[in-house]
């Protein structure tokens, strides 16, 4: 191991005090806002029943003013797991809502995230390695047209022409009206059939960032004088190329993948929307339509511990990748 | 002494969007075998572009336009890369400036030793770790110091690791450029020992670059002094101590100073080197040059040999020195 104990419980340290900031801004976010959305997180009106909502109101400590006794009651609730009780989707509890919505997007914005960041890199690697040949001008051209185009219209423009001229392609949703009478052959067939031009989309849209940046990090390390002293050595090109050129070249890029990975969970809010599909991105921003308060909360929470659990994980893999990283 | 290292009219020039940049122009030396040759001039008068001539290592658009380079009597510049690479490190090996940066920062010292040996003897397998204990023990640098990353050592020993590195498949020809130039002088010392005694223990060739004049008449046997892509002047050593020729040289000398000698104020040379895109047309030091005569604004005075070494100037060409003789008469009467 290339880190010691210190370094693991400072890491770990902080992640649980960011941790619990976020929680503790979970809770106080919805009572800072204007008018009485913290009563509204058990609205009569909203549940429809008097006594389910004075059970809640009980339960999250809303019977009692005191912020102090609020905040107890949150955490205990928290701890047990509890996130409350969706108001759009009552009587369904947050967490049963986000768990429905999960597999969806992880489904899909994790095999994109994945897929764009290892083509990325390819291409970058590619390009950077003959820097102004056919493939990188043109791999170049397209990323910066790539990256100056924004997400949702690549969205759009790919559902005209592949689903609507060529109907090739759903126009949206995860699954078909008739997914239910499947047999599980074909549930996996029209699931992945649903999914493929959401991913792509997806693909395509990140993929631009990946390639300049690698390409751009490859053509620094390229030009350091170990890489020369490599090709003097005689070593075969494709030593150079990954042991030396981009094993260096990847290292700043593997924080970006960490925190695009801790952003996952939050669901690709635009993709989602024009592809009418049902992941955590569409539940957030449906959540957020509806008032839906105890679930933007739960939506929040989900987001904040995916991003700082990757940011740890990223933290203790990187002295495992960059032997520098340790000391520091 | 048989040559092991013979370039002949060698020219590098790179395409800039001002024009072509003559970097190496028509250079021609040789070093003997077991010879430490110097190459000296000021920054960007082509010297390490020369050896990474030699070296093949000249990075895009830099190119080879001409001359050839024989080495233990093998032209280099036909051979395919394929060809070259083969070469590499078991003919030539390569010590760079930067210590800092001569070795791949995520791999272990013992990784970057053993690679550049499987590289060329895949069969050594275990072996080649054995090899690399010996070369740590040649540099005086402790065995443990093998599952090191480059990091976790000092300049000077990062800089041990790659001469250590260079001698690894015993070449014939080690190209030192500035190998000690990122290091305090007290750690520098103990290199170039280290280099020189190495030198003789095993005999091999090395080309040693630097804009240190004085620590390469300490070193090296013979020098060849470097003006804007020109080779001006080759001598030996002492020739270079006692008597040196082209006026650039008296000028690099002249621009130390002696730490036993009488306090001198240090003249240098006045004004800068010219546009090597469009360089003057006769000699390329004739703008800077104290002492020109008329054809050095036109002519461009040709390398030629004699009893002191090779000297590219007019004041020693057979008219020059008659014409020296002419005005010194003059002056007399």
């Amino acid at each position: 191991m290339r880190y010691n104990s210190v370094y693991l419980v400072k890491r770990i340290g902080i992640a649980l005090v960011t941790l619990y900031v976020a929680v503790t801004l979970n809770f106080l976010l919805p009572r800072l806002m204007k008018g009485d959305p913290a009563s509204a997180l058990a609205s009569e009106k909203a549940l429809g029943s008097q006594e389910v909502a004075n059970a809640l109101k009980a339960q999250f400590g809303l019977d009692n003013p005191s912020l102090w006794y609020q905040y107890a009651k949150y955490i205990k609730q928290l701890l047990h797991g509890n996130l409350g009780v969706s108001y759009a989707n009552f009587p369904s509890p947050v967490a049963d809502v986000m768990l429905k919505a999960l597999p969806w997007t992880l489904g899909t914005v994790l095999t994109a995230t994945l897929l764009s960041y290892l083509i990325g890199w390819l291409i970058g690697i590619r390009g950077a390695w003959k820097p102004g040949s056919l493939f990188d001008n043109s791999t170049l051209f397209s990323s910066f047209f790539l990256s100056s185009v924004p997400f949702f219209w690549i969205a759009i423009i790919f559902i005209m022409i592949f689903s609507f001229y060529l109907g090739w392609f759903p126009l949206g949703q995860a699954v078909d009206p008739a997914y239910d009478s499947f047999a599980w052959f074909d549930k996996a067939k029209s699931v992945l059939y649903h999914a493929f031009l959401p991913v792509f989309t997806l693909i395509i849209a990140t993929l631009a960032g990946h390639i300049l940046v690698l390409r751009n990090n490859l053509m620094r390390v390229l030009s350091e004088d170990y890489m020369l002293l490599a090709k003097a050595k005689g070593l075969r090109a494709s030593r150079r190329k990954y042991m030396y050129g981009a094993r260096n070249a990847l290292l700043p890029s593997f924080t970006g993948l960490m925190t695009s990975l801790g952003h996952v969970i939050g669901g690709a809010i635009t993709t989602e929307i024009v592809f009418s599909y049902p992941g955590v991105g569409m539940v957030t921003f449906n959540a957020i339509l509806n008032h839906d308060f105890p679930l933007i909360q739960g939506s929040f929470l989900c987001i904040a511990i995916s991003v700082i659990v990757c940011n740890l994980i990223a933290d203790l893999v990187y002295p495992l990748i960059d032997p520098r990283v340790a000391l520091n | 002494m048989s040559d092991l290292l013979q370039v002949r009219h060698l020219s590098i020039e790179y395409a800039s969007p001002r024009g072509i940049v003559k970097a190496v122009d028509d250079v021609t030396f040789s070093i003997g075998k077991g010879e430490i040759f110097g190459l000296a001039g000021e920054s960007g008068c082509g010297k390490s572009t020369t050896a990474f001539g030699i070296s093949r290592l000249l990075r895009h658009p830099a190119q080879i336009s001409g001359g050839s380079v024989v080495l233990d009597g093998q032209e280099l510049t036909t051979l395919s890369n394929d060809e070259f690479d083969k070469l590499r490190w078991s003919k030539i090996s390569i010590v760079l400036q930067s210590a800092m940066n001569n070795l791949n920062p995520v791999l272990k010292i013992s990784n970057q030793l053993i690679d550049a040996i499987l590289a060329h003897d895949p069969s050594m397998g275990k072996e080649a770790r054995q090899r690399a204990e010996q070369l740590m023990k040649l540099v005086d640098l402790p065995v443990d110091r093998l599952d090191s990353y480059p990091h976790e050592l000092s300049g000077g020993m990062r800089q041990r690791v790659v001469i250590a590195m260079a001698l690894a498949l015993r070449p014939s020809l080690v190209i030192m450029d500035e190998p000690t130039t990122a290091l305090d002088v007290v750690v520098q010392n103990g290199i170039i020992r280290k280099i020189v005694e190495l030198q003789k223990e095993f005999g091999f060739s090395i080309l040693f670059i630097t804009h240190d004049l004085p620590l390469m008449l300490e070193m090296c046997g013979r020098i060849g002094i470097m003006y804007a892509g020109k080779l001006v002047e080759v001598a030996s050593r002492e020739q270079i101590l006692q008597k040196p020729r082209h006026p650039y040289t008296q000028g690099l000398l002249n621009s130390f100073p002696s730490l036993s000698g009488p306090k001198q104020r240090l003249s240098g040379i006045p004004g800068h080197t010219p546009d090597l895109i469009r360089p003057p047309a006769g000699c390329r030091f004739c703008p800077r040059c104290s002492q020109a005569i008329q054809e050095c604004q036109t002519l461009p005075p040709p390398l030629v040999e004699d009893a002191g070494g090779q000297i590219a100037c007019h004041l020693y060409s057979e008219e020059g020195i008659a014409r020296e003789q002419a005005s010194a008469a003059c002056e007399r009467s």
